[in-house]
C-alpha cells in the first residue's frame, strides 16, 4: 500500500507502519482496497474487496 | 546521476546542503542562516527548486523537502543528487515529529555524509510537553545536534558556528546489509547504501562505471524486498533512538486539536469556513474598500493629487499643438499615465492587494488555508485531481504564476494539465480578489457568496469535463497537513512585505506600459474601434460597450481589469457579471508564459482560447438569468 504521508509503497502484510516515515495506519483510517493486508488470511473481511470497511 | 539541476556554487569553500522532511521549517532556517528573507510557505513541499545562499564563505543549498534519500519522486531525485555532491549537510528535523524525521538523519549518517542536525520547532515541542534530550541525541548519533526555533532566530548563530563540526560515524549498523552486494562493486559508502535500498539510478550509475559486477544482468543489485528490510531495520533504530531521548509530559494544549477536529469535519468545518469567508469580506470589503479606498480615491487623489498634477503638468505640457498627444497620454480622464493610472495603482490596487496579502498570509501561517482545501478534497478527487493538487490551488490564491510552477508536485502529467487549466481558468489571484472584494463590498454580502458559488461551480464543471475528456485515471491522495499554529505577526508582515514588493515591482511598470498603450489606442481612436468590435461580446453579457476596455486590460492582468471596472457606472447585476467574466478570463501575461513553459504551446493556447469561451459563456448565462 502507498503511505499517505510520504508516498512510499510498502507491503502492509509486514505491519501497518510505513517503514520510511513511521506513519501508523489502522483499519478505521484506510479502506481494504488501499491495503489488502488481511486479504490472504480473511478474504471476507473487506466486504469482497469493495474497499469498504465492515 | 539524473539531469536534475545542481546549483552553481561558484568559488565557495564548501557546499553545505540543507535537507529535511517537508514542513520542518527548512525554508525559514535557510533564510535565517543566509540573513535574507525569501517568501516562506506553510504548506508541505513548497520547495520544488533549489536555492543557493552564502554562509561564511560556504555555499548553502536548499533542497526540496523529502522523507528519505531515494528516487521515488522528482523532488527526491533532485535532493539525492545534491546530497551526494555536498561536502556537508545541515539536516533539519522538527521536534514534534522527530520519530518521522530521524529516518532521513540515520540514512544520511549511514551514507557517511558529514552532518549537523538542527532540531527545529523546539518551542512547539515545549508547549506540547515533549522533552528532547539533545545531548543524548548527539551522543547516540555521533554528530553535533543544535536545538533551534527558526521563526524566532533561536539557535541559528549556534548552528552557523557548528557547521564546521559536521561529521558522520565511521561505521553504522547499515553495513551488515552490504554483504548482499558483490564483493568487487566499485561504489562509495553513500552509493552502497543506496544500492542495498534498491535505488535504480544508483545501480545504473555504478553499472556504467563497471559493467560486469552484477550477477546475471539483473536490473538492480538487490530486490525491492531488500529495501523494505533495510528500511524496517532503520525504522527500528529510529524508534529505539526516540524512546531513549524523547519523553512526553502532559500532552499538547487541547485548543489546536479541538479546532483541528472542528475544521476538518464537514458538518462543523463548512459553517466555520463560511463564517471565515464572511469575516474576510467585511474586513476587506468594508474596512479597506469602503473606508480606506474611498478616502484615497475621493480625498487624496480626487481633491489633491489629480488637480495638482493636472495643473502642474498642464502648465508645462499644453493640450494643443505638438504637445497635445503627450498631454492626452499623461492626463486623459480614462487612463492618464500620471493621473488615473497612479490613482488605480496606489489608491485602489495597492491597499486592496496588501490587505488581501495580510489575510492570505494569516490563513497560511496559521494552517487554516490547507484545511479549507481539505474540506473540498472529496470534490477534487471527483474532478480527477489528488490531494496534492490542493497546494497549487492554495498557492494560486496568492499568485497563479507561482502556482503553475508548483503543479510539478501534482502526480501525473494528466493531473498537472488539469490543475494548470483550472488555475488559469477559475482560481483568482489575491491581487484580483482584493479588487473584486472591494467592488462587491458596495453591493452586499449576498453578492460575495453568489460570486464564490459561481466560481466554485465553474471550477467543478470544468474539472469534471477535463477529467472525462483527458485519457487516463487520477492517482491516489498523498497529502499532509501542517499543524494549526497561532499566526505570528512578524511572519505575516514579512510575507506581506515580500509579496507587496514583488507586486509593485511587477505590476507597477506593467500597468504603466498598459496604460500608455491603452491611452495611445484611445488617442488614435483605435480603442473605440476595439470596443466596437467587442460590442457583440459585451452586449451578449449585458454590459456596455466600454467594458471592452476592461477586456483589453484583462489581457495583461486580471486585477487590472477588475480595477478598470471601478471607474464604470454599472448596476449591481452588471458589476457581478463583469467580475465573474474578469475572474474566468485569460490568465495574466506572466502566468501564460509560465503555463507554456511548464506545459506546452498547444495546451497554453487551448487554455487561453478556452478562457474566452468559458468567461463569456458563463457571463451570457448569468446575463440571461439576471435579466440583463
Amino acid at each position: 500500500m502507498k503511505c499517505g504521508t510520504c508516498g512510499y509503497e510498502f507491503d502492509p502484510e509486514r505491519g501497518l507502519e510505513c517503514p520510511r516515515c513511521g506513519e501508523s495506519f489502522d483499519c478505521t483510517g484506510i479502506s481494504c482496497a488501499e491495503c489488502g493486508a488481511c486479504s490472504g488470511i480473511l478474504p471476507g473481511l473487506g466486504g469482497a474487496g469493495d474497499g469498504e470497511n465492515t | 546521476m539524473t539531469d536534475a539541476t545542481i546549483p552553481d556554487t561558484g568559488d565557495a569553500d564548501r557546499t553545505v546542503a540543507l535537507a529535511g522532511c517537508p514542513n520542518v521549517g527548512k525554508s525559514v532556517l535557510f533564510n535565517e542562516l543566509a540573513d535574507a528573507y525569501v517568501d516562506v510557505s506553510n504548506y508541505p513541499g513548497t520547495t520544488v527548486d533549489t536555492t543557493v545562499a552564502r554562509v561564511d564563505g560556504d555555499a548553502l543549498v536548499d533542497t526540496p523537502g523529502v522523507y528519505g534519500v531515494g528516487s521515488f519522486s522528482e523532488e527526491e531525485r533532485v535532493a539525492r543528487d545534491i546530497l551526494l555532491e555536498a561536502d556537508a549537510v545541515v539536516n533539519v528535523v522538527a521536534a514534534p515529529t522527530l520519530q518521522r524525521d530521524l529516518f532521513l538523519t540515520l540514512q544520511l549518517l549511514d551514507m557517511g555524509i558529514p552532518t549537523v542536525v538542527a532540531v527545529n520547532v523546539m518551542d512547539e515541542a515545549e508547549r506540547d510537553g515533549i522533552e528532547i534530550d539533545v545531548d543524548a541525541l548527539a551522543d547516540r548519533l555521533g554528530v553535533p545536534v543544535v536545538p533551534t526555533v527558526a521563526t524566532e532566530g533561536r539557535g541559528v548563530d549556534d548552528l552557523r558556528e557548528r557547521l564546521d563540526e559536521a561529521t558522520a560515524p565511521d561505521e553504522t549498523p547499515i553495513e551488515e546489509f552490504f554483504d548482499a552486494l558483490p564483493d568487487d562493486v566499485e561504489a562509495s559508502r553513500a552509493e552502497q547504501v543506496l544500492l542495498v535500498e534498491a535505488d535504480e539510478p544508483t545501480a545504473e550509475a555504478v553499472r556504467e562505471r563497471a559493467p560486469v559486477v552484477a550477477d546475471g544482468g539483473a536490473p538492480g543489485f538487490v530486490g525491492e524486498d531488500h529495501r523494505d528490510e533495510v528500511y524496517g531495520h532503520r525504522r527500528d533504530r529510529v524508534d529505539a533512538l526516540v524512546d531513549a531521548v524523547v519523553s512526553e509530559g502532559d500532552g499538547p494544549p487541547a485548543w489546536s486539536e479541538r479546532l483541528d477536529d472542528l475544521l476538518l469535519r464537514p458538518l462543523t468545518g463548512t459553517p466555520l469556513m463560511v463564517a471565515l469567508l464572511g469575516a474576510v469580506y467585511y474586513l476587506i470589503g468594508d474596512l479597506v474598500a469602503q473606508r480606506l479606498v474611498d478616502f484615497l480615491e475621493i480625498v487624496v487623489f480626487g481633491e489633491y493629487y489629480v488637480p495638482f498634477v493636472e495643473s502642474t503638468v498642464g502648465s508645462v505640457v499644453p493640450a494643443a499643438g505638438w504637445a497635445e498627444p503627450l498631454h492626452f497620454v499623461l492626463l486623459n480622464e480614462n487612463l492618464g499615465l500620471l493621473t488615473v493610472t497612479v490613482q488605480y495603482l496606489l489608491g485602489v490596487l495597492l491597499p486592496l492587494v496588501v490587505s488581501f496579502y495580510l489575510v492570505i498570509g494569516a490563513l497560511e501561517v496559521s494552517g487554516v488555508l490547507p484545511r479549507l482545501a481539505v474540506l473540498t478534497d472529496r470534490g477534487l478527487s471527483r474532478i480527477g485531481l489528488n490531494g496534492r493538487a490542493i497546494i497549487p490551488m492554495i498557492v494560486g490564491l496568492g499568485c497563479v504564476t507561482m502556482a503553475v510552477i508548483t503543479t510539478r508536485m501534482v502526480g501525473s502529467r494528466r493531473e498537472r494539465l488539469i490543475a494548470t487549466a483550472l488555475l488559469g481558468l477559475a482560481v483568482p489571484c489575491s491581487a484580483q480578489l482584493g479588487v473584486i472584494l472591494g467592488l462587491l463590498a458596495g453591493l452586499g454580502l449576498v453578492w460575495w457568496f453568489g460570486y464564490v458559488a459561481v466560481i466554485l461551480v465553474v471550477f467543478g464543471v470544468a474539472g469534471v469535463f477535463l477529467d472525462r475528456a483527458l485519457p487516463g485515471d487520477g492517482e491516489g491522495l498523498i497529502t499532509e497537513l501542517p499543524r494549526l499554529r497561532r499566526p505570528r505577526a512578524g511572519n505575516i508582515a514579512s510575507k506581506t512585505a515580500s509579496r507587496t514588493k514583488m507586486f509593485l515591482r511587477e505590476a507597477g511598470p506593467l500597468f504603466a506600459v498598459t496604460a500608455l498603450g491603452v491611452s495611445l489606442l484611445d488617442y488614435l481612436g483605435l480603442l473605440a474601434r476595439i470596443e466596437q468590435s467587442l460590442a457583440p461580446l459585451t452586449g451578449a453579457v449585458g454590459l456596455p460597450t466600454d467594458f471592452g476596455q476592461v477586456v483589453v486590460l484583462g489581457l495583461i492582468r486580471r486585477d487590472f481589469a477588475a480595477a478598470g471596472m471601478t471607474g464604470m457606472s454599472l448596476s449591481a447585476a452588471q458589476t457581478f457579471v463583469g467580475l465573474v467574466i474578469v475572474t474566468l478570463f485569460v490568465p495574466c501575461i506572466l502566468s501564460m508564459v509560465m503555463i507554456v513553459k511548464e506545459r506546452d504551446l498547444t495546451s497554453g493556447t487551448l487554455m487561453w482560447v478556452g478562457s474566452w469561451v468559458v468567461a463569456f459563456g458563463v457571463g451570457a448565462v448569468l446575463a440571461v438569468v439576471m435579466g440583463l
